[in-house]
């Protein structure tokens, strides 16, 4: 039984595929406390999809992955800012109308050299198919972006809480927001590989909003998510070996198994707990 | 008594304008440390862009504005801020003691996480919220809420703190222990509180301003009943205006409807109507 247990530790690219999805999890979900908090769920949503022209010239052109990917991330990022403060139209607009921008003219790159370019690669990620190269490239971003979140934590807590006040006592705002956008674009770059463009949205998503169900505390929210977004990543992975199903979207499964759980038990804020107060009153 | 006749702030000859024209025009005045001004004002009168102007956020299109005879920007951290809505991300998980606390971030980074502790309990108990250091700043009043960004902002020591109407929220039966509060933070801090709610009105307030393109400060309460001896009448009448620093018994209110009526053929309407409403 326990041979059966570890036999997914005994390939390589399973031990691979199980510490790098646990590693781009955790850094998803760092963010996605954030994010979940500020309402800008979405944000991650488009930046995934707008990466795509980026992720189909890096492999025509045959440029690093990152760099491919990275800088349509910020442009539509740029893209979105500037349309929300030049227009009145409303944040969401502004967002689908970026990013279904770029992801048209990714899937218009991709039929341009449908050789080249494997849609379902880009989609829907596959982790098991990653490179050496590939994984030390997402290692690399995703050691830079923790440690600059772990050093900055509070700073982006201040400014995700109150902006004004951010300002009032000095805090670089304008600086301290692109560099958390520009985390946030290289995370996703990461994440792409692991659950593709279409599912990334879940891991900048549902690990804040369960540790969110679990906590009064925002330092504690941030060590859950990052507990859960580790946990389902590597175990999402691991469980896929048995399974024989996509690794990506099992990993999403567990995450939203476990927000439906924290939803419904969860001891302050489930629904049960909450339901029962307000039957007692 | 006042011990000190340092200036805290100070505007020579400001004018400041947006887009749509000039805001302020020719304003010149200053404030020694401790000194408690209450400004008042019409709405687009000006009031928040003079706050403003002392916070360095907004820069003057002609005229110095100093504070501790700093350009504003450098004195930054010894000015805090209360803003007139409490902008926060009522979503966040955050106590009000965390609140608090964030307070001494950047400002006090030399102190040990048992000073910042200590100093948030007194700051709570200062503004009466000790029994709700613990829930979730989001679940608490209007009125808590704003008396917890006080909290937060005394905690990084400012020598000037400006309050842009911080009544809004605040319970009419708490007004007392809320003009109190402001009364004693005004013996350690020179304080610029705009409002428009003049039951709100802090004993300690020594200096009136009223702000509409120009700036008139009076020097107290009882000063206006000395500039304006003509109660009730509407009269063009302005020399009454000017720096003036005297000092003696509170007129009260009726003083200040006076005043108003009196400028109330200068657009001081607004107030004139809200402070009529009050006493009734």
């Amino acid at each position: 039984m326990i041979n059966l247990l570890l036999e997914p530790f005994t390939y390589l690219y399973m031990q691979k595929a199980i510490a790098i999805c646990a590693v781009v999890g955790g850094l998803c979900a760092f963010l996605s406390s954030y994010l979940m908090l500020k309402g800008w769920s979405l944000m991650g949503d488009a930046l995934a999809h707008a990466v795509v022209p980026g992720v189909a010239l890096s492999h025509i052109f045959k440029v690093p992955y990152v760099v491919g990917a990275f800088f349509p991330g910020m442009l539509a990022v740029g893209g979105m800012a500037f349309l929300k403060q030049k227009t009145k139209l409303s944040e969401d607009a502004t967002i689908g109308l970026v990013f279904t921008a770029f992801l048209a003219s990714g899937l218009l790159l991709i039929s341009l050299n449908p050789v080249e370019v494997d849609l379902a690669t880009i989609v829907l990620g596959n982790i098991l198919a990653i490179s050496e190269y590939d994984i030390w490239q997402m290692l690399s971003i995703s050691a830079i972006c923790f440690m600059v979140l772990a050093l900055k934590w509070k700073d982006f807590m201040i400014i995700f809480f109150d902006e004004t006040h951010a300002r009032s006592i000095g805090l670089p705002v304008t600086l301290l927001q692109i560099i958390f956008f520009t985390i946030l674009s290289l995370s996703i770059v990461a994440a792409l590989q692991t659950v593709g463009a279409f599912l990334v949205i879940a891991m900048v998503i549902t690990p804040g909003a369960t540790a969110y169900l679990l906590t009064d505390r925002f330092s504690n929210l941030i060590f859950i998510s990052i507990g859960l977004g580790v946990f389902t990543g590597g175990f999402g992975v691991y469980l896929s070996y048995f399974l024989d199903i996509h690794s990506g979207g099992l990993v999403v499964v567990l995450q939203t198994t476990i927000f439906l759980s924290a939803f419904l038990f969860a001891p302050k804020h489930g629904f049960i707990k909450t339901r029962l107060i307000s039957v007692k009153v | 008594m006042r011990n000190t006749q340092s200036v805290a702030i100070e505007f020579k000859d400001v004018y400041f304008k947006y887009q749509q024209g000039y805001i302020l025009e020719k304003v010149d005045f200053s404030l020694r440390k401790q000194d408690f001004l209450l400004i008042l004002g019409p709405n687009g009168g000006g009031k928040t862009s003079l706050l403003k102007l002392i916070m360095g956020i907004n820069r003057p299109t002609q005229g110095k504005v100093k504070v501790f005879g700093e350009e504003p920007h450098i004195s930054k951290p010894k000015i805090g801020y209360v803003p007139q809505n409490i902008p926060v991300n009522d979503r966040f998980p955050i106590t009000v003691e965390q609140v608090v606390s964030l307070g001494s971030f950047l400002s006090n980074k030399t102190l040990s996480r048992h000073e910042i502790s200590q100093r948030t309990k007194t700051w709570l108990d200062k503004v009466g919220l000790t029994k709700v250091a613990k829930s979730r700043f989001c679940e608490i009043s209007g009125g808590q809420q704003q008396r917890v960004i006080i909290a937060r902002v005394m905690m990084s020591q400012p020598e000037i703190l400006l309050l842009d109407e911080p009544t809004n929220n605040i319970d009419i039966e708490l007004k007392d222990s809320f003009c109190q509060l402001l009364s004693n933070i005004s013996k350690q801090v020179t304080v610029v509180m705009v409002t428009h709610e003049l039951s709100f009105l802090p004993k300690s307030v020594n200096k009136i301003g009223c702000v509409e393109k120009k700036v008139v400060i009076h020097g107290s309460l009882s000063s206006l009943e000395e500039d304006i001896p003509f109660h009730g009448e509407h009269n063009n009448n302005k020399s009454g205006h000017g720096s003036t620093h005297a000092e003696g018994h509170d007129c009260g209110h009726q003083c200040m409807v006076d005043y108003l009526a009196h400028l109330n053929n200068n657009t001081n309407l607004d107030i004139y109507k809200s402070l009529m409403k009050t006493k009734t």
